[in-house]
């Protein structure tokens, strides 16, 4: 299948100032990501994976190497809107991203930068809305909404750019149970309903348990790309890495170590109690 | 220090059409030293209560003794409450103003008129973990999430406060960073015998630290009973839309596929260890 | 004190004057507010007073929501009054101390400039609370992109303003919240003179200020990967256009001003 995003021995610097060694965030980075595909990049704080998300959105051009947004390089000037376009950026804080002070016109901003003609903004608009079930408060203000709402029309702004694949740069780190769960389902939806591209960026393991593939950041290398089952078991390897393996992989891989032989790929808990009744039979 | 409430309410914009009560007759009593978790969610009263516990906020009707004191009572300063009651809000990072992170901590202690402020900052820098020599001069703008969030706490801890609140502390905070930070709360509550109310959404931090939990809904004090016998109370927990802890899931499905399994149990490592000793009795 | 602040404050109800352009109710405001300082005699005052009554029934805000901005400016009221009262120069002396008089005429006059400010005040008011900020600010940049000096810098004026309304709620939040933070360390905001409690909002101001500066960069970073870049070529959700509704405001501004014109002339008459 074709890639919607290719990145091609990338390495960056952040510049600290002067008379100090700039630091390396990225080294010699390379990966794929397919059209159609939910992936997730995850890392700790500092591990390089908020740069990508930067590059991605031509926020930020690689050192070396090259980003590919569906074929465009993001190097090439005349291609950034376009980039822009296709790969949209949702962001931390729910707060900092909204132009608007009325929901819909904040949806409407991304088109209007556009410049979709007028008769065709309502429709897009509306649609985006329905599509993160956030029609009913259109006529809402920011502050009237939780966390999860805005980061839903945040969304919502994006969608209504019509983008092929949608970055999401720790969409979760700032809201509630509640809000991460309404945020999280309504990027699968999109993936499975329209056929968009996610690119999910979190330090959180369990939110992206069923993703088609992860990434995991480290130091600005890369440090694995494969299906999240191989390397959800690697627990001493993820927490090398200081990551936090899902609750049930902490249980079965501890139950492997005090001589219970059990499958250690299992990722839910319920996959885990079904598991372990098959160890009693 | 014991906290103690008795018919607490308060009404936002009392007599007025937009009159909204954030609490309601909320009675309970924390006994000194122990560790309280209160679980709810956004909008269900947790903020308005901790609030009234050092005053920020007082009841539009009831009270709130500090060990059998009343905190609006006559005669008493503000001072005098916030000197007892450290709370460290959500995003405490947002409260450093100062250039160095030795100003800043010594902000709270020089506001209650402590001597020794040199002696006060060190203690407190070292009870978050932070090395004092190191970290005393730097600026607290340039240091990570995390760090940050110590230098707050250390801040609050300067006030040499007998009741901590710690509202969310490990909110926005990678995995790592957040067990840093309830691993020091926890040896905070043990070094200092603090009484502890913590904050915070996540029932897995709670369940591994706090004695008693109490849970808000729409207002008021739903249940206030030792952390085993609320996870116990399912129905209600379930009603209010609040979840229990995965390590107890995990027991509850082992029983209903016919384990002999203790379902009292919720903490991590004692559901890790109930689970091996079943399996190898079996 | 920070929630009495009206401006910026949309309050919807649906009624005809909401639903009017920004255009019509901008060009109304700044006529009322030049005519308010046209207006020399009670029938003028009266007349305005009479318009403004009507237009907040025709509204449906209530007036308690028209009446918060005056709070916050009885200072400034209670100033000019004393101002006006003592230091206007006139004849029918009813007292004195040193330089200071107290005049009939300076009765006059600050019974007079008080009304204004009242009107003014609730007029401006009223006209935030009826038009949400963003069709507000669309209204400016469409006005004044007629004007030949100010045409260049209609859209970034526009787009700064409404970025700062949409803020101004986030950023009182946050201020209450940086208050109540540092209240629970002990700043006291209450007691001292002047210079003490000017010193003592330094720890509010600073993280403040921290935090706006870092909002601004995230949202500059948010709106260009929406593909910000300027005015050029953007469409618009919510297109200006006249009604049937502004054809009525503006005979209702013919109306305001030969109103006042008139009893202005001959309300000399009437007294």
């Amino acid at each position: 299948m074709e890639n919607m995003i290719s990145i091609q021995n990338v390495s960056f610097k952040y510049r600290t100032g002067e008379g100090m060694e700039d630091v390396l965030a990225l080294d010699n980075v390379s990966f794929d990501v397919k059209k159609g595909d939910f992936v997730g990049i995850i890392g700790h704080n500092g591990s390089g994976k908020s740069t990508i998300a930067k590059l991605l959105n031509a926020i930020y051009f690689p050192l070396s190497g090259d980003v590919l947004i569906s074929g465009m390089n993001t190097k090439d000037e005349e291609n950034i809107w376009k980039i822009r376009q296709k790969a949209g950026m949702i962001f931390q804080n729910p707060d900092n991203q909204m132009v608007a002070t009325i929901v819909e016109e904040d949806v409407a901003f991304g088109p209007e930068n556009l410049g979709v003609p007028h008769a065709d903004l309502r429709g897009r608009v509306d649609e985006a809305l329905n599509m993160v079930g956030m029609y009913e408060y259109k006529d809402k203000k920011p502050h009237e909404l939780s966390g999860g709402q805005k980061q839903r029309i945040a969304i919502a702004g994006i969608l209504a750019m019509e983008p092929e694949c949608i970055i999401l740069d720790e969409p979760t780190a700032m809201l509630d149970p509640k809000g991460r769960v309404e945020v999280l389902n309504t990027i699968k939806r999109l993936n499975k309903e329209k056929n968009t591209t996610v690119v999910l960026i979190t330090h959180y393991m369990d939110e992206i348990v069923d993703c088609d593939n992860i990434f995991i950041m480290n130091n600005g290398k890369l440090e694995y790309d494969g299906k999240p089952k191989d390397v959800f078991k690697q627990v001493e390897f993820l927490r090398k890495l200081r990551l936090e393996p899902p609750f049930a992989t902490r249980v079965s891989y501890e139950m492997n170590k005090s001589g219970i032989n059990i499958k250690d790929d299992v990722l839910t808990i319920d996959e885990l109690a079904e598991e372990i009744c098959q160890l009693k039979v | 220090m014991s906290v103690k409430g008795i018919n607490l309410s308060h009404t936002y914009a009392l007599h007025s059409i937009f009159a909204f009560d954030a609490l309601k007759d909320i009675n309970f009593e924390i006994n000194d030293g122990e560790f309280i978790g209160i679980i709810g969610h956004t909008g269900s009263g947790k903020s308005t209560f901790i609030q009234h516990l050092n005053r920020l906020l007082s009841p539009t009707a009831g009270h709130v003794l500090l060990d059998g004191v009343d905190i609006n009572g006559d005669g008493i300063m503000m001072k005098d409450v916030v000197k007892k009651v450290g709370v460290v809000f959500q995003y405490p990072e947002y409260q450093l103003f100062e250039d160095t992170i030795y100003k800043d901590i010594a902000f709270g202690a020089k506001n209650m008129g402590y001597e020794d402020i040199e002696g006060i900052v060190k203690e407190s820098m070292e009870l978050v973990g932070l090395d004092f020599e190191y970290y005393k001069d730097k600026a607290p703008f340039n240091l990570s999430g995390g760090q940050k969030r110590r230098v707050a706490i250390a801040g609050v801890l300067a006030m040499k406060p007998s009741v901590l609140i710690l509202d969310e502390p490990a909110s926005g905070l990678d995995p790592i960073g957040r067990e840093e930070i309830f691993e020091n709360i926890k040896t905070l509550h043990k070094k200092k015998n603090l009484t502890t109310i913590l904050v915070s959404h996540s029932m897995n931090d709670i369940s591994n630290i706090a004695d008693r939990i109490m849970v808000f809904n729409e207002g008021k004090l739903e249940m206030f009973d030792e952390t085993k016998n609320v996870f116990n109370n399912i129905k209600m927990l379930g009603n209010i839309g609040l979840d229990i802890p995965e390590s107890k899931k995990l027991l509850l499905l082992l029983k209903e596929r016919g384990f002999d399994v203790d379902t009292d149990l919720y903490k991590e490592d004692d559901v890790i260890n109930e689970v091996v000793r079943v399996l190898k009795k079996g | 004190m920070l929630n009495d602040i009206t401006i910026g404050q949309y309050y919807p109800t649906g009624s005809p004057i909401h639903k009017m352009d920004p255009r019509t109710k901008l060009m109304m405001t700044f006529l009322y507010v030049i005519l308010l300082f046209f207006a020399n005699n009670v029938y003028s005052f009266v007349f305005m007073f009479l318009l403004l009554s009507v237009a907040i029934k025709v509204s449906k805000v209530p007036l308690s929501y028209i009446l918060r901005g005056i709070k916050t400016i009885v200072f400034i009221i209670m100033f000019t009054v004393v101002l006006n009262m003592f230091m206007t120069p006139g004849d029918n002396v009813l007292c004195q101390w040193g330089i200071f008089k107290l005049t009939t005429e300076g009765i006059y006059n600050a019974v007079k400039m008080a009304i204004r400010i009242v009107l003014l005040v609730c007029g401006t008011s009223l006209m935030t609370l009826v038009t949400s900020p963003i069709s507000l600010t669309d209204g400016m940049e469409n006005l004044m992109g007629k004007v030949p000096i100010l045409k260049n810098y209609a859209h970034e004026l526009a787009m700064m303003m409404s970025i700062a309304l949409r803020f101004i709620p986030t950023l009182m939040e946050e201020t209450n919240r940086i208050i109540n933070a540092q209240k629970s360390r002990g700043a006291d905001f209450e007691s001292g003179n002047l210079i003490r409690r000017a010193k003592a909002l330094i720890p509010v101001l600073v993280p403040l200020f921290l935090s706006a500066f870092q909002r601004a960069e995230d949202l500059a970073l948010a709106m260009e990967a929406r593909c910000y870049r300027g005015g050029e070529n953007r469409t618009r959700l919510k297109e200006l256009k006249y009604t049937y509704l502004d054809r009525y405001g503006y005979m209702i501004s013919f109306f305001m001003i030969a109103g006042v014109v008139t009893l202005n002339v001959f309300g000399v008459y009437l007294l």
